[in-house]
């Protein structure tokens, strides 16, 4: 339970790290695109911000849960397990949601795009911890 | 006592006019300019991800711009007349920022940007072109706050050309620049206020 929590905890500091550096990135490679955020159908920064930066955790706890109830299905080195549940979680998870997202809110195809990129990266770097923590 | 009273009445009737002599002397010069509608307004600003430039092209209610210098050494002339912008017709070019823009200026509740000209230092005559200085009246979002302008006047045939710049911030008007993503996306403080007049003479 305890190494559980400590590779939860461990993939979700991690995720963030990883999420604040990709938004570095985005902003100074895809300024055009960020532009986008300014829309109105997205909010202000204010009193939810929070739940931003919490995300990582919400991410890495979830694929904790499904790594533990599934893992046994992912065999090989542990490059190749993290890329397996990435894949898994791009497809079951991130691209039903984007589809929806996509259909129902007015965002660019790109910007949709950048997200299933973001999730799926999210989800490598957490089957990496995973795999190595507790394979 | 009625005869004090009336002592009294008429001291304090004459004590502003004296007073208001000695400060600004004799009128030397009153000109008057009317605006004309095609001024223009523009706000230059930027964020960390982007520049923007939100303009007006026409003022939705213009006035005539008085000009009167006093004989004296008084370095300020006064300048009377103000220009009223409708924020709902700001133009980012940029429908994202142009949204954005009008909300936070809070469109909704205060949708005019007004322009009250106060003073300005004394010009030389007004078929020359020059720089000089003088003090606006800024009114948004429900604020109101004085600033110093930079103006430039330019002579075209026989109308003027007044152009007008001015560095101003968000938090003067009590304003929050726009961010995004818990303030990952954030629009600097500093805005850039430009306005060019077009005056025509009033005779």
């Amino acid at each position: 339970m305890k190494k559980a929590l400590i590779a939860s905890l461990s993939a979700g500091v991690i995720l963030l790290i990883l999420s604040l550096g990709l938004s570095y990135l985005a902003i100074s490679v895809m300024p055009g695109l960020m532009e986008e955020y300014f829309s109105p159908v997205f909010r202000s920064s204010g009193k939810v911000d929070w739940m931003f930066y919490v995300h990582p955790f919400i991410v890495s706890f979830a694929l904790k849960w499904f790594w533990e109830r599934y893992k046994d299905q992912f065999t090989g080195p542990f490059v190749l397990r993290a890329i397996e549940v990435a894949l898994v979680y791009g497809i079951v998870a991130m691209v039903p949601v984007l589809w929806l997202t996509f259909s129902a809110i007015d965002v660019s195809l790109q910007m949709t795009l950048t997200w299933l990129g973001y999730g799926v990266l999210q989800a490598f770097v957490a089957g990496l911890i995973f795999a190595k923590l507790n394979p | 006592m009625k005869i004090i009273a009336a002592i009294l009445f008429f001291l304090f009737l004459g004590l502003p006019l004296t007073k208001g002599q000695k400060e600004m002397g004799n009128v030397l010069t009153v000109e008057k300019w009317a605006i004309e509608q095609q001024s223009s307004l523009t706000i230059d600003g930027r964020s960390n991800v982007n520049t923007f430039k939100c303009g007006v092209k026409e003022f939705l209610r213009t006035d005539t711009l008085v000009y009167m210098s006093y004989e004296g050494i008084q370095k300020r002339a006064s300048l009377k007349g103000s220009v009223t912008i409708n924020i709902n017709r700001f133009d980012c070019g940029h429908k994202f920022m142009t949204n954005d823009l009008r909300k936070t200026l809070k469109s909704d509740e205060n949708p005019n940007l007004v322009i009250r000209f106060i003073s300005m230092d004394k010009i030389r005559e007004t078929n020359m072109n020059q720089v000089t200085k003088g003090i606006v009246e800024i009114q948004l979002a429900g604020v109101t706050k004085q600033y110093e302008v930079n103006y430039a006047i330019q002579n075209n045939n026989k109308n003027m050309i007044l152009t007008g710049n001015r560095k101003i911030l968000f938090s003067d008007f009590s304003l929050k620049p726009p961010t995004r993503l818990a303030g990952l996306i954030k629009v600097e403080e500093e805005l850039n206020v430009q306005f060019q007049l077009m005056l025509k003479p009033v005779q």
